[in-house]
């Protein structure tokens, strides 16, 4: 019976797709369609699974094949509507981007101009109710047809792209052999799949990333300048435009100053995200090159890079980093001078989880066989810590920096809360959070939100760091 | 025993070498020299000269190295720039305070995290090991600044004014009038600081006790339950200590919000920790044996797995350290706490050179000890450590 079961989800008729079941769904939404169908044969797994005997688990089995064939019977024109699908939702989407967020539709016609959309402002003019904004500072600086909305769009049509990639494979797996099924890459896609939390990380940190890809589409507001909306402290929702009288929106209210909470938060996910990744990269680097060159060469090199690793250790991450900064961070550095600055501190401040977990990594690898083999065969150190070592190496290291891109944005947060990391008028979380302390009482608002995105993201981070652990680590797998 | 900690003791002096010389070369690399802030322009052509000669810095690098460590084995951490007053009397005055923050709320969060640890180990995969999971995992990606300033929003502000709403002994004229003389005397929690302002408050209606409490609440708070003493003024009579019972409360009342603040997260990881370390012992042969015998349940997860689980908590207490005095740095910030942590920071703010280094260095050093003392209590606790 489970044979039968397997085959189901292994060789899905692949075109029974809803779009004939539910006429215009498939059609419009190719991918919403498949997974309809995997939906489907779920439930028939489970109602299987439900049956009391035998007997009636081959009924069930049957009705469903009795389905897939009437299909088959039918023409199996499954291609077609799946082409067709994918044409009417690029015309959908294309209409969509024009219109709907003319961002981008100011990037193909110019002479649309910048308006305002994908918010209520937008929404109240299609309605037409006359809401005028004025978009100022930023937007305007960024100009119509900028390198920004450029790439922009080819994101949104790689994220489409990738999209389709999976509901078509979802409808048609590839067919795989044993050996295929049992590699370590196969074995990890599927112990990652069926992790569910690290798939609820998975999908929580591509959504804030998608959010701060887009972030200059979805922010109705500049996040440096008050003028759009002027008025200091607005809660949440319509407010009127003290100069112009016109009524304004904001999402998330206003902070002490009136600019947009909503647009600097989203803003301030571009630079946490970007300081978080960036920093894993160096720490990453030179923990991988330290913590592999001290279990390769041992000896003297060892001892000294592991004293150091534990002098560095013995002084709270946050206080290097005050010392660091405060001693430096005198000098009055531009935006992206203090940004490199903050960057490069926790760089070489956080590259000891990972030489830790590199070394003793190499210490147990370099005694098995293949490592003695490169030996023997007269290999160069280097090209055995290159290309057998660190690839060996890799799957905790991997697992770590997923853990410290969430420590690293709290550690930013934290910085920038004090008053200490990047410059006030760009925005920051730890900075918008900190300019709601002063009003905490008053107006919770200015706090709140930026914290809360805060706490999705880092749980988002470490969710997924469990979930690729549980993937890359073989005591975890098959549990 | 004695040998093994002398031998750490040992092993750590290298390591403050180390922290200092890394002290050092970030002041050599930083741009310009302290004495810059003491130079004004009316102050004449030579004046960074003398100036320079005056505080040394016209010697070699090698030499200014030796004399600060010399300094810093006299502790002689200089004169604080901003408050003109040594160092170290700063530090003495900061100190305790972040050692009573960071050590309750370490206190407390340790067991806590341990009990939810083994509610979640033994519970595995059940709705309260989800439950437990999620809600950890949600405390420890939290940054600590945003929940103190929400346990401030919630407990110190909205609950305290729901509570003068509500309440039959402070509604209105009450807690206004009484707001005329201690405005602490409001408050649910108070919103920051580390001691009410002008007396030691635990007022009576604080809570009503029930009358066969009575006696423990007279031997508690003194025969005379209204207290309006003046702080200065018991201060300088002298007639007063540390665990004065109303100043003791008064403590823990203002430590509560920054303790939960700071303890949260530590909790949290040590549940996360406790659940994996618990998990792996289960599996152990020696506990299908306890099982075997007919031992009941409890005394298997408490006598044996929770024994041997424990054992890499204690290096985990050690480790966590350094996390925890980063948390008291932002903890103390928001808390106005007078801790280490405001002392670095304002240091920072205002370029107190003098300050940060020392600070910098009392850290370490705690961060040191701490990580000592974790390393004996692990030779006590696991008897397969040699003393030698």
């Amino acid at each position: 019976m489970t044979a039968i079961i397997k085959d189901h989800t292994r060789n899905p008729t692949p075109l029974a797709l809803p779009g004939l079941v539910v006429p215009g769904l498939g059609h419009l939404i190719p991918w919403l369609g498949t997974w309809f169908y995997g939906l489907r044969l779920r439930l028939v797994q489970l109602q299987v699974g439900k049956q009391r005997d035998a007997a009636a688990r081959q009924r069930v089995l049957e009705a469903e094949d009795a389905s897939r064939n009437w299909f088959k019977r039918h023409g199996d024109h499954g291609d077609l509507i799946i082409g067709v699908g994918m044409l009417t939702h690029v015309a959908v989407l294309v209409w969509t981007l024009v219109t709907g967020l003319p961002r981008i539709g100011s990037v193909l016609f110019p002479e649309i101009g910048f308006q305002l959309a994908f918010t209520v402002q937008h929404l109240a003019a299609t309605f037409g109710l006359d809401v005028v904004l004025t978009a100022t500072g930023l937007h305007e600086t960024l100009g119509r047809l900028d390198l920004h909305g450029l790439l922009s769009v080819l994101y949104v049509i790689a994220m489409i792209a990738v999209l389709w990639i999976m509901a078509y494979l979802r409808a048609f797996p590839r067919q795989l052999n044993e050996d295929q099924l049992n590699s370590n890459g196969q074995v990890f896609l599927r112990t990652m799949k069926k992790s569910r939390n690290g798939m609820i990380g998975l999908v929580g940190a591509l959504m804030m990333i998608s959010i701060a890809f887009v972030t200059p589409w979805v922010t109705p507001f500049d996040p440096t300048s008050p003028t759009a909306i002027n008025i200091t402290l607005a809660a949440p929702g319509w407010h009127t435009h003290p100069d112009t009288g016109v009524p304004v929106f904001s999402l998330l209210g206003t902070d002490a100053i009136g600019r947009d909470l909503w647009s600097r938060i989203l803003y301030g996910a571009r630079i946490s995200l970007s300081i978080g990744f960036v920093t894993i990269l160096i720490a990453g680097s030179i923990g991988t090159a330290l913590g592999a060159a001290a279990g390769l060469f041992g000896g003297w090199l060892d001892r000294a890079i592991t004293w150091f690793i534990d002098l560095m250790l013995s002084v709270p991450r946050l206080v290097l980093l005050l010392a660091i900064l405060g001693i430096f961070g005198s000098q009055d550095l531009t935006g992206s001078g203090k940004v490199f600055l903050i960057v490069a501190t926790l760089g070489l401040t956080g590259w000891m989880g990972v030489s830790r977990i590199v070394r003793g990594q190499v210490l147990s690898l370099a005694r098995q066989d293949f490592i003695q083999a490169a030996r023997a065969l007269g290999l160069s150190p280097l090209r055995i810590m290159v290309r057998h070592l660190v690839p060996n190496a890799l799957a905790p290291v991997i697992v770590y920096a997923s853990l410290a891109v969430g420590s690293t944005i709290l550690l930013e947060a934290g910085l920038s809360f004090l008053g200490i990391g990047i410059a006030q008028p760009t925005p920051t979380w730890g900075s918008i959070v900190s300019d709601g302390k002063e009003v905490l009482l008053n107006s919770p608002w200015v706090a709140t939100f930026p914290g809360l995105l805060i706490v999705w993201t880092v749980l988002s981070f470490n969710l997924l760091g469990d979930g690729l652990r549980d993937a890359l680590d073989p005591k975890f797998r098959g549990k | 025993m004695l040998k093994y900690a002398i031998r750490k003791l040992l092993l750590a002096i290298p390591l403050l070498l180390g922290v200092l010389t890394l002290v050092f070369i970030l002041l050599e690399l930083a741009p310009g020299e302290p004495i810059d802030l003491f130079i004004s322009p009316e102050m004449g052509p030579d004046a960074r000269a003398l100036l320079m000669a005056k505080y040394g810095f016209d010697q070699p690098a090698w030499y200014r190295y030796l004399l600060m460590l010399y300094n810093v084995f006299t502790l002689d951490f200089g004169i604080s720039i901003t408050e003109n007053r040594p160092v170290l009397e700063l530090i003495a005055d900061r100190l305790p305070n972040t050692i009573i923050l960071s050590m309750v709320s370490l206190a407390v969060s340790f067991p806590v995290g341990i009990a939810l640890g083994t509610i979640q180990a033994v519970r595995q995969g059940r709705a309260e090991d989800t439950a437990l999971s999620v809600t950890s995992l949600f405390f420890y990606s939290m940054p600590r600044f945003w929940l103190a300033l929400m346990l401030q929003l919630t407990l110190a502000f909205w609950l305290s004014g729901w509570l003068a709403d509500t309440l039959p002994g402070m509604t209105g004229s009450t807690c206004n009038e009484m707001q005329g003389v201690v405005t602490t005397w409001c408050e649910a929690f108070p919103l920051d600081g580390m001691e009410s302002p002008t007396a030691f408050i635990w007022p009576e209606w604080r809570f009503i006790p029930p009358s066969w409490m009575q006696p423990i609440y007279e031997l508690t708070y003194g025969p005379e339950h209204v207290v309006t003493t003046d702080n200065a003024a018991l201060m300088a009579s002298g007639n007063w200590s540390f665990f004065d019972s109303r100043r003791f409360f008064d403590l823990l009342w203002h430590l509560a919000l920054p303790g939960v603040a700071l303890g949260v997260a530590s909790a949290a990881g040590t549940a996360r920790y406790m659940r994996s370390s618990l998990l792996e012992v289960i599996r152990q042969d020696y506990i299908r044996t306890a099982r075997a015998k007919g031992l009941p349940e409890r005394v298997v997860v408490l006598k044996h797995a929770m024994r041997n689980a424990l054992l890499p908590i204690v290096t985990l207490l050690g480790l966590s350290l350094p996390f925890l005095f980063s948390g008291a740095v932002l903890t103390e910030y928001i808390f106005s706490w007078p801790g280490m942590g405001r002392l670095i920071v304002d240091a920072i703010t205002k370029q107190d050179t003098p300050v940060i280094v020392a600070s910098f260095l009392v850290f370490a050093l705690l961060v040191v000890l701490g990580n000592l003392l974790a390393d004996l209590a692990y030779a006590v606790v696991d008897p397969r450590i040699k003393y030698d």
